[in-house]
């Protein structure tokens, strides 16, 4: 099993994000400490060379780490018929426990990646490192959290056995079922359609008011988050069930097979998406007032608004689609 | 004005075939002047040359052009620097074989994103201007070598640089192709442009072009000497 193509792969792409973390996390240490754009001492000069090695390295391992939640997911779908029980990822997410806690690690180091390269690409537009440390010290905060992912990815890996009885969504994603699923399950799909539909009308507003008039950045982002959160509590309230045609199928995974058109990728990609750009916004505000980017900054918002506006915009009509033309209803 | 303040030079840093090409040196080159560095050879003079002129970064010290520091610049910065102000002529001419004079002309413009017709028609001007007019579509192998060196020349000047940048100039030329090329940099200079030259050549140190001798011994200057 662990010479599964997709495994292999998550385990190279972790081991090569972690080692580079590590280094990376090592050098940002010493330019947290001793950078110093002024000095022209041998450390400094060193400093300078380096990071741009590190920047250009990290860019694309994090683009990786972005590519790798998707993968995992992918993953855990394709090797679920080696479970007994299982019928999609979820099953072979619970075979031990282990696998729940990769996906929140992989979902929270996406964000993290993603948030980390809009950093570095303002960074990289301005002549003097102006968010250096910023994109240092956010890597030192990711550094821990990269690495427990790579290790938890481990130990659930090796511990998949084939022999072990496991669970079906429709024993987890059912109203009988324990944690926060079943507390997403027990609300009515009405309010919640309601919610999902009036925060996306809110975030939409707010993406295109700081779009039109450079207004509300850390607004958007708040939104953007909240609106991530009610996304995927909407998938699995009521979304997918239009999907499935079924009233009682709340799986956010089934989506994403092939009997149902691989929706859950787009939908999950584009949500994805919009949140981590919508949160760049957020995540860039403070910067505005450096001198070298002070006219770069409200540009990227811009642009990262508008990809973000675009994102929520289509996820939201991917979701309406069969909500709106589907002849399933869950009135009666 | 060029200024570099404590800038050294080592290579291989840290390994056992360390070697320090240069020691902390200060040096202020006034625009629109010609600088000559002259030494011997391992002097420093190519590897100070190379620092001022942004094709390689100096493992200390900071280097200021016209009041901004460039040292500090990521790359994709200085490249801009590089490629708008300074222009490059090398000791081998670096020419690329195979090509014609006018396409080695045009090459270092191609990233400006000139349009094609205008940068060919600039190129024929530069390529006339030192009389190659009819030789832009003859290929480097069968240029002479002060041909191939006045080749190397308008392609140095095709970016319309401030700064021209020459290391050892003349160390392939005959005396009389070397005081053509003297008469060029004269030329050049009387049109505002800065030279900088690198050269153990007395037919280049001695000539009248030069504004300001920088001579140069073991990574370190040695003794400058002001003209006129």
């Amino acid at each position: 099993m662990i010479l599964h193509p997709g495994i292999l792969a998550l385990f190279l792409s972790s081991l090569l994000i972690s080692l580079m973390t590590i280094y990376a996390a090592s050098c940002g240490f010493m330019i947290l400490r001793r950078w110093d754009i002024d000095s022209g001492s041998e450390l400094q000069l060193a400093l300078e060379r380096r990071t741009c090695l590190i920047s250009s390295i990290a860019s694309y391992l994090l683009a990786l780490q972005l590519l790798s939640l998707f993968l995992f997911i992918q993953t855990a779908d394709s090797i679920s018929h080696l479970f007994v029980g299982a019928m999609c990822a979820v099953g072979t997410l619970t075979v031990n426990s282990f696998g729940y806690p990769t996906l929140l690690l992989k979902v929270l180091n996406f964000i993290l990646a993603g948030l980390w390269l809009i950093l570095n690409h303002a960074d990289n537009r301005g002549y003097d490192y102006p968010l250096i440390r910023a994109k240092y010290l956010l890597l030192l905060i990711m550094a821990p959290f990269i690495l427990t992912e790579t290790v938890v990815q481990c130990i659930y890996f090796t511990g998949l056995k084939p022999d072990i009885i496991t669970s079906c969504c429709g024993t987890l994603f059912s109203q009988g079922s324990r944690g926060i699923a079943s507390e997403i399950l027990a609300i009515p799909t009405a309010p919640m359609k309601i919610l999902f539909y009036s925060c996306m009308a809110a975030t939409l507003a707010a993406g295109a008011r700081l779009f039109l008039k450079g207004k509300g950045s850390y607004i958007f982002a708040i939104m953007s988050g909240v609106t991530f959160v009610i996304s995927i509590a909407s998938i699995i309230s009521f979304i997918s069930l239009y999907f499935y045609e079924m009233p009682s199928h709340h799986c956010p995974f089934c989506i994403l097979q092939k009997e149902y058109g691989y929706v859950g990728y787009p939908l999950y990609a584009l949500m994805s998406l919009g949140t981590i750009t919508g949160l760049g916004v957020g995540l860039l505000q403070p910067f505005r007032k450096k001198e070298t980017l002070g006219m770069i900054i409200p540009a990227i918002q811009r642009k990262l608004a508008a990809v973000s506006l675009f994102s929520f915009f289509i996820y939201t009509l991917i979701a309406s689609w069969p909500i709106l033309f589907s002849s399933f209803n869950l009135k009666g | 004005m060029i200024s570099a303040r404590g800038i050294s030079k080592v290579f291989n840093h840290g390994l056992p075939n360390e070697f320090a090409a240069l020691h902390p040196v200060s040096l202020d080159v006034s625009l629109h002047e010609t600088t000559v560095l002259k030494g011997p050879s391992g002097s420093g003079k190519t590897t100070l040359l190379g620092l001022m002129a942004c094709m390689a970064r100096p493992t200390s010290g900071r280097i200021f052009l016209n009041e901004r520091e460039i040292t500090s610049l990521p790359e994709r910065f200085l490249t801009e620097i590089r490629r708008s102000t300074f222009g490059f002529i090398f000791q081998q001419f670096n020419l690329i074989k195979g090509l014609s004079a006018l396409e080695n002309v045009m090459i270092p413009a191609y990233p400006t994103g000139e349009k094609y017709s205008i940068l060919r028609r600039r190129a024929l001007e530069s390529l006339e201007m030192f009389n190659l007019g009819q030789r832009a579509d003859a290929r480097i192998e069968w240029l002479s070598g002060g041909e191939a060196q006045r080749v190397a020349i308008a392609r140095a000047l095709i970016n319309n640089p401030a700064i021209i940048i020459a290391d050892e100039p003349t160390s392939h030329l005959d005396s009389i192709q070397s005081r053509e090329f003297i008469d060029i940099m004269t030329d050049l200079k009387a049109k505002g442009r800065t030279i900088i030259l690198a050269s153990h050549d007395p037919i280049v140190y001695d000539s009248g072009l030069a504004d300001r001798v920088v001579e140069m011994r073991d990574g370190r200057i040695a003794n400058e000497i002001k003209s006129s």
